[in-house]
């Protein structure tokens, strides 16, 4: 490839007063030359024996005196006009890479360029990635991207945001991100296709609000951001829209009643599906393990007795003869040829039993009275249901479960609807309103049948996974079943084509290997005290990091050394309620607004002083 | 009782700032011009600078000092070394800036002719001079070569318009000017007053002048202490001589010199930062030292002057 050349007049020279290395040069500004942070600079340079070099390097700080001022005095001196100084701006520049790869510094008194055109593709590395995917636009508002091949799985996959919460943007960047996979052109061309995108899924947690729960709408403050929609376009998108195909997910509303309908406050109600688990889903997807995820509670033996209720459990599990809202009978005696392997029992369609032929189960509430039932009960039953634990155990295992009967309960019934990922592409599921340990019952149950999905499928149809809280699930201190399958999905998912969008308030609060197998690290505004934790950031970007305002990202991505900052343009859907567009509303206030306008007179002067 | 005591910083470089104390064969008694001849001691009225002020310096090193033996076996000095001079402007709502800086390298040989130096590499180049005499006018031609465009540049700006302080006597200056010029000198090598007022000039408090007094028939100057040299200091110390040229009368050197007096001493040094303080002025200690900068690094000419030495010896057959 020919080297391209600098199209504009330089803004600078590499400083010479202090030395070059090849990762870091300085160079002094020209007087008339406006550069930010962030910006790209070219060097040509020849090398000793003719060969043409370009060196490309990220602005990473500015700096500005007044060369002939010692001291700091002298400033005054300077500005009453006492003491001659000249005004010197220097720019730290990082480099990122020498075209072709040649392992020097540039020369002292080298003339710099703004990495334009060609050359920014260079700097970049954009020569290498074969698909690009937009994740952002740079601070001078052109497009940054990604490989594809490290989103989607091939070469490495799984996105990892970190920032504090409120201003770092973590949520809308991943939806960002989603929307660049799902719904743009370059998206679905890079997802091999419309009928390759149609079969891949998105899995959203809405974890805060019914924020999420509104992203198929279109966003009311759009026209509030004139320029949301060149950076579209810049982004390659002429046409922003909300997303399409989205189904949407909220728990059951709690009620004595028994009916079921979901509990949403900020749409219409048939237009959420009221999601839990069956009894039987319940049991045979083996889900009591998702109850126990708590930090402490793989410290006791616990997790032994639920184990052991949990094949209990698959043991003798019936259908309720001639029900279909998938209640079931869980039978007097343990049949003595089930065998104990939890897979082979759960793989196995039950058979239909009458409600005679033991306790019927249509709730948690049910269940969990029968286990407090059998724990009173005869020792041999005892031991049927709880192995030989401890007393203490087995009534340390009854207590907790009686903690979930309020927390988990509404989840598990007959009547709601499952997590079906065959209905749309994107499935936001509301958590926001469960209490800790029903958001990781509900995570774990919903990540384990989309993994076990995958087993043995191959990398496509992809499966996205956005899930904001990663500390919560996947905590560095302490052992459970969520943060095994999540540890399990960082490390194996990419091959499978389980990819992981998450973020978390700070990194170093979640199990190492999650951050550390993100191909994409993407980080907002962090804590100053956390910002340690981000070792892919250079000290200075770190520090930076702790002041970016909303918006502001930087992305380190494997192909390209440096990490690079970014900001993401005003989606067109809405991110939370206040900003959803309601087609029906938005036209009733117009005609308000209509009717008052025109019983106004705006050039009546009453009132008026003069 | 003992006399009073007085310490000032020792600068072998610029050597110390008052040389007059014995009787001289060059002291010389001008008179007084002022009032009625009588020695006085006045604070002049408030005034800033004016808009358009220049001050022009200029700066001199002997880098090297080179020989040549001669075909009868006798060994003739000479120097290599470099100048430089320039200006700091001021202009009101602008920062001073430096500009008109030239600087030249040359080599000067005792004995009546020079040296080729061949130039080298990294832009090292000599203009050869000669001298008759011995190595002190060999330094005395290298200073004459700087005063000599101290003079042209302050000629040059005042032809522009611009007040120029000049740093040095108006010895280089062409006498027929009336344009304001102002010499400005620090160092005081002989008595110019009658000894009963040349006793009273440390007695000039910080900002006061002396009555004006004519050097000659072209010069009118006064003394001015132009800052607090400290309790420490020697009774000189902190003063300056200012001088015009006569030709414009005695009411506009007056003037010149009374406004000069008022606001010179805002340009004064701090003894933290210069150990000429307060006499070096602060726009000319910035200037000497970009001139310093511009004539490259010594450690460097010093090579160069090497390197072209062993080429010259190299051509002789």
């Amino acid at each position: 490839m020919d080297i391209p050349q600098p199209t504009t007049p330089p803004i600078g020279l590499v400083d010479g007063s202090q030395e070059s290395s090849s990762r870091r040069i300085h160079v002094v500004l020209e007087d008339d030359a406006l550069v930010q942070l962030d910006e790209l600079l070219a060097i040509p340079t020849t090398l000793p024996g003719g060969q043409e070099v370009v060196h490309f390097g990220i602005v990473t700080e500015l700096f500005s005196r007044l060369e002939g001022a010692d001291l700091p005095s002298d400033t005054a001196r300077v500005a009453d006009r006492i003491l001659p100084a000249e005004h010197v701006r220097r720019a730290e520049v990082t480099l990122l890479r020498v075209f072709p790869e040649t392992f020097v510094a540039p020369n002292a008194g080298s003339a710099v360029h703004r990495s334009d055109g060609d050359l920014r593709a260079l700097a970049l590395f954009e020569d290498q990635m074969d698909a690009k995917l937009p994740i952002g636009l740079d601070m001078g508002g052109r497009p940054v991207h990604a490989d594809m091949r490290f989103v989607d799985g091939r070469a490495g996959g799984h996105v990892s945001i970190s920032g504090v919460s409120g201003v770092a943007t973590k949520t809308s960047y991943a939806l960002f991100l989603l929307y660049q996979l799902l719904e743009t052109d370059a998206g679905i061309d890079l997802l091999g296709g419309r009928t390759e995108r149609n079969r891949t899924r998105a899995l959203v947690f809405n974890t805060k609000g019914e924020d999420l729960l509104h992203i198929d709408r279109a966003n009311s403050r759009w026209d509030e951001h004139p320029d949301a929609p060149d950076q579209w376009a810049t982004l390659g998108t002429d046409d922003p829209a909300p997303f399409q195909s989205v189904s949407l997910y909220a728990p059951r509303l709690e009620s004595q009643s028994g009916s079921v309908i979901a509990d949403i406050h900020s749409r219409n109600r048939n237009e959420v599906h009221p999601y839990g688990w069956t009894p039987e889903d319940f049991i045979r997807q083996q889900l009591l393990q998702f109850c126990f995820t708590a930090e402490d509670e793989r410290n006791t033996q616990v997790g032994l007795v639920e184990q052991h209720v949990r094949i209990e459990l698959l043991r003798r599990v019936r259908r309720l003869q001639n029900d279909t809202t998938g209640a079931v009978v869980l039978l007097k005696h343990s049949p003595a040829d089930a065998g104990y392997n939890p897979d082979r029992l759960a793989g196995r369609e039950p058979d239909q039993a009458p409600g005679s032929a033991g306790t019927i189960i249509r709730s948690f509430e049910h269940l969990i009275d029968h286990l407090v039932a059998m724990s009173d009960a005869d020792e041999e039953t005892q031991n049927e249901w709880f192995g030989r634990s401890a007393m203490g155990t087995r009534g340390a295992f009854i207590r907790r479960l009686a903690k979930l009967r309020r927390r988990i309960g509404r989840l598990v019934s007959t009547g709601v609807t499952p997590v079906d990922l065959e209905n749309g592409r994107i499935h936001v599921v509301d958590i926001s309103r469960l209490h800790d340990d029903a958001q990781r019952f509900v995570v774990g149950a919903l990540l384990d049948k989309v993994w076990a999905d995958k087993q043995g499928v191959g990398r496509l149809p992809l499966r996205f996974v956005v899930l904001d809280e990663l500390n919560k699930y996947a905590p560095r201190q302490g052992f459970s079943p969520l943060k095994e399958l999540l540890v399990d999905i960082a490390e194996r998912g990419r091959s499978l084509g389980v990819l992981l969008i998450g973020a978390q308030q700070a990194a170093s609060a979640v199990n190492p290997a999650l951050p550390r197998n993100a191909a994409l690290k993407v980080a907002g505004r962090l804590d100053a005290g956390e910002s340690d934790a981000y070792k892919f950031l250079s000290p200075t970007l770190r520090e930076r990091a702790t002041r970016f305002m909303p918006g502001t990202m930087v992305v380190a991505q494997p192909v390209v050394p440096e990490p690079v900052p970014i900001r993401f343009p005003w989606p067109p859907y809405a991110t939370n309620p206040d900003e959803a567009k309601d087609a029906g509303t938005a036209t009733v206030a117009t005609d308000i607004i209509e009717k008052l306008a025109g019983q106004a007179q705006p050039d009546s002067d009453d009132g008026m002083p003069f | 009782m003992p006399g009073l005591y007085g310490v000032e910083p020792f600068d072998v470089g610029y050597g110390a700032a008052f040389n007059a104390g014995q009787e001289g064969p060059a002291d010389v008694e001008c008179d007084i011009v002022e009032g009625d001849g009588s020695f006085t001691a006045t604070t002049p009225p408030p005034c800033g600078p004016p808009d358009g002020i220049a001050f022009v310096d200029g700066t001199m090193l002997t880098e090297a000092r080179l020989t040549r033996m001669e075909s009868d076996g006798t060994v003739t000095p000479g120097l290599a070394g470099c100048w430089a001079t320039g200006a700091v402007l001021g202009m009101v709502d602008a920062p001073l800036r430096i500009d008109y800086v030239t600087h030249e390298r040359v080599s000067i040989m005792c004995g009546g002719y020079p040296i080729d130096l061949p130039s080298q590499s990294q832009g090292w180049s000599w203009t050869g001079f000669a001298v008759s005499g011995d190595m002190n006018d060999a330094r005395n031609r290298l200073q004459r070569a700087m005063r000599d465009a101290e003079g042209k540049l302050g000629e040059m700006l005042c032809d522009n318009g611009w007040l120029t302080v000049l740093d040095g006597p108006l010895s280089n200056i062409r006498k027929s000017r009336s344009t304001p010029v102002i010499g400005y000198v620090k160092t005081h090598h002989r008595r110019m007053l009658a000894p009963e007022h040349w006793a009273r000039v440390p007695e000039l408090k910080p900002g006061q002048r002396t009555s004006i007094f004519a050097i000659g028939a072209d010069t009118f100057a006064c003394y001015l202490r132009i800052g607090d040299s400290g309790p420490w200091a020697s009774p000189w110390a902190g003063i300056v001589r200012i001088e015009v040229p006569a030709l414009a009368g005695l009411s506009t050197a007056q003037q010149t010199l009374e406004q000069a007096s008022a606001w010179l001493p805002g340009y004064a040094s701090t003894p933290h930062r210069d150990p000429r303080a307060p006499v070096n002025l602060t726009p000319i200690a910035g200037l000497e030292r970009h001139l310093h900068r511009v004539g490259g690094n010594p450690a460097l000419a010093l090579r160069a002057v090497r390197a072209a030495v062993l080429q010259l010896n190299a051509q002789t057959p």
